[in-house]
């Protein structure tokens, strides 16, 4: 009865076909509601903060539906019936209604007030003037302005690349991206005037010198112009000597000696933006503090290659019959760049730095799982690419909502409680016990996808009977849960309870 | 509503909660709870007769498990088949010591 207040009900699969248009033709045409911002907060998981500004009573009973038919894919989309099914399901049960204000997600960086823990991340996102105003007009709470350097900025056409989902949609994402093309003094006059417009914003300027003195120059000049905090972008390859091949965010004693050149240039704070392309993170996060940074952000991107051509033999994205190793992004590193954020607030060596944390953020749970791993503030930039600024709306709402119902007074209450369970080593995992899988009998279609994966990829204890349906023999199952997994019908649950293996 | 009666037995603590804990209600137990948090050796839950918990309730839980796991531990005994229901479907079945 209370399941829609603990798990989503109805989940994006449902509304698959929506392409979450520009000026929506489904809600031009409602007129009565918006539903095209309804679905948007169904498919970022918002569904809860969807239900609670539904309108009191339903508009869609006698309704002929035309948010349907004016589609751009007509038909396809079940607009009416999620209507319905929000009213029904999930607006009954809510336990509380949309909360009023957004204090609980005000938080600082380094002391410095933020309204809330969201930043555009260093790229394309945040470029231009033009782009950060509208992004904080749209509500994001600070940007990670695109990399300021002093080098010779020409960049490549087609520069990304993606591996789609099965619906289309880009779930990671590859570059070969450079740094930002703008000369320093016209980054600096962005600065100055964005600063001036939004005086309650965060600018956290991201630079890349070649050399100690531009380190120290660049992280001086943000400082002068407005800039809240500095980003150290350490992706850079190392031009040092003997470094060759490695970029400088591997090199530990380059981390600490460009950190505290950067800290020699600026009283603002520092934050040294580490790369993943490392076994560890730690030896170069306590080279930065060694340095005097006051914060650590990460993961920069992971080095990738994509998309081999069967025919020309040449990766994506393909400039002339060559490619490159680039950046990968997006939803699909989101799990490592989480172990990654981990290690960082796990570490004592570092504790009381600033962590802002990035890597396949897209909604608020993505977010919400950052913060519990002990990130302090958020980056994105991958989701906005594909969605674009607006995604803020439900970034803010779903978490808001998430913190009032837990009865958190402050996102920063939320930081880091998933630490304590997460362990280095599989080793202290409890192996004496298994919770064997539970067959939703009413919603199994009889596929034997079960049976299959159990078969080739399991303990060969799941057997189709002649009805089609599962058969299962509790001697053999290990409790897996690859079945669970598999199933798509999600007809497959945990059984919840533990039995002790019998051997 | 929520009532909350307590009965100590030397270092242990058992709380029995009627009724629902609710958002509101979640404070009122975090508030009663702290002070046995601190001093308690092990808490005891009788929950025969709540037939809600809240998501904030269930954080307050958490907190009383984690804060007791390394001293004499937490039980809950007693759950009704709506909070067995809510603790199997947030995983808290696999979590808490329920007996």
């Amino acid at each position: 009865m209370n399941n829609a207040l603990f798990k989503t009900v109805i989940s994006r699969s449902e509304m698959i076909s929506c392409a979450l248009c520009k000026d929506a033709p489904c809600t031009k045409a409602c007129g009565k509601m918006d539903p095209a911002g309804i679905l948007r907060s169904i498919w970022f998981e918002n569904e809860k903060g969807a239900a609670a500004r539904l309108p009191e009573s339903m508009p869609c009973t006698l309704c002929a539906a035309p948010c349907e038919k004016s589609c751009v894919r007509a038909g396809e989309v079940p607009v009416k019936k999620l209507m319905e099914r929000l009213y029904g399901e999930v607006k009954p049960v809510l336990d509380m209604d949309a909360p009023e204000h957004e204090d609980r997600l005000k938080t600082e960086l380094c002391g410095i007030p933020m309204e809330n823990p969201f930043l555009l991340s260093s790229s394309v996102v945040a470029s231009t003037y033009d782009m950060c105003d509208r992004a904080f007009e749209a509500g994001w709470g600070g940007v990670s302005f695109k990399t300021i350097c002093s080098f010779d900025i020409h960049e490549a056409s087609p520069r990304y690349a993606a591996l789609s989902g099965d619906n289309g949609n880009i779930i990671g994402f590859k570059n070969i991206e450079q740094l930002s093309d703008h000369s320093v003094a016209e980054n600096m006059e962005i600065f100055r005037r964005l600063k001036e417009k939004h005086p309650t914003k965060f600018i956290l300027a991201s630079i890349m010198g070649q050399n100690e003195e531009e380190w120290e120059e660049l992280a001086r000049l943000c400082g002068e112009n407005g800039a809240d905090a500095v980003e150290l972008n350490f992706s850079c390859p190392n031009m040092m000597e003997d470094g060759l091949g490695s970029d400088i965010g591997q090199v530990p004693e380059l981390v600490e000696r460009f950190t505290r050149a950067a800290k020699r240039g600026t009283k603002i704070p520092v934050l040294a933006k580490l790369t993943p392309n490392v076994a560890v993170m730690s030896p170069a996060a306590e080279a930065a503090k060694r340095g005097g940074a006051d914060g650590i952000a990460a993961i920069n991107t992971i080095k990738s290659l994509i998309g081999v051509n069967p025919h020309t033999y040449v990766t994506a994205p393909a400039v002339h019959g060559r490619s490159a190793v680039g950046g990968y992004s997006g939803k699909a590193v989101k799990p490592i760049a989480l172990r990654f954020i981990a290690e960082m607030g796990q570490n004592p060596a570092i504790k009381g730095l600033h962590i802002s944390a990035m890597g396949g953020i897209e909604s608020w749970m993505d977010a919400l799982e950052f913060i519990l791993l002990g990130a302090n503030s958020l980056q994105v930039t991958t989701a906005v690419m594909q969605y674009g600024y607006r995604i803020i709306d439900d970034l803010k709402a779903g978490l808001n909502y998430y913190l009032a119902e837990k009865g958190f007074k402050s996102v920063q209450d939320a930081v880091g409680l998933a630490l304590d369970s997460v362990s280095d080593s599989t080793d202290v995992i409890e192996r004496d016990t298994v919770i064997f899988p539970k067959f939703l009998r009413e919603m199994c279609i009889g596929c034997g996808r079960c049976e299959i994966s159990c078969a080739d990829g399991g303990h060969q204890a799941i057997r189709l009977n002649e009805e089609r349906q599962p058969l299962f023999d509790g001697k053999k199952c290990v409790g897996c849960h690859l079945c669970v997994l598999v199933c798509p019908q999600k007809a497959i649950i945990s059984g919840g309870k533990r039995f002790t293996k019998v051997h | 509503m929520l009532n909350i009666e307590k009965e100590k037995n030397g270092n242990e603590v058992q709380y029995r909660l009627e009724g629902r804990l609710d958002m509101n209600q979640a404070m009122t137990l975090e508030n009663e709870l702290k002070e046995d948090l601190e001093t308690a050796d092990k808490l005891i839950f009788d929950l025969k007769d709540l037939i809600y918990i809240s998501s904030a309730g269930l954080r307050i839980m958490l907190f009383a498990h984690k804060s007791m796991m390394q001293k004499g531990g937490m039980v809950i005994r007693n759950v009704t088949p709506e909070v067995q229901q809510i603790f199997d479907i947030t995983c808290f079945s696999d979590l808490l010591n329920i007996e």
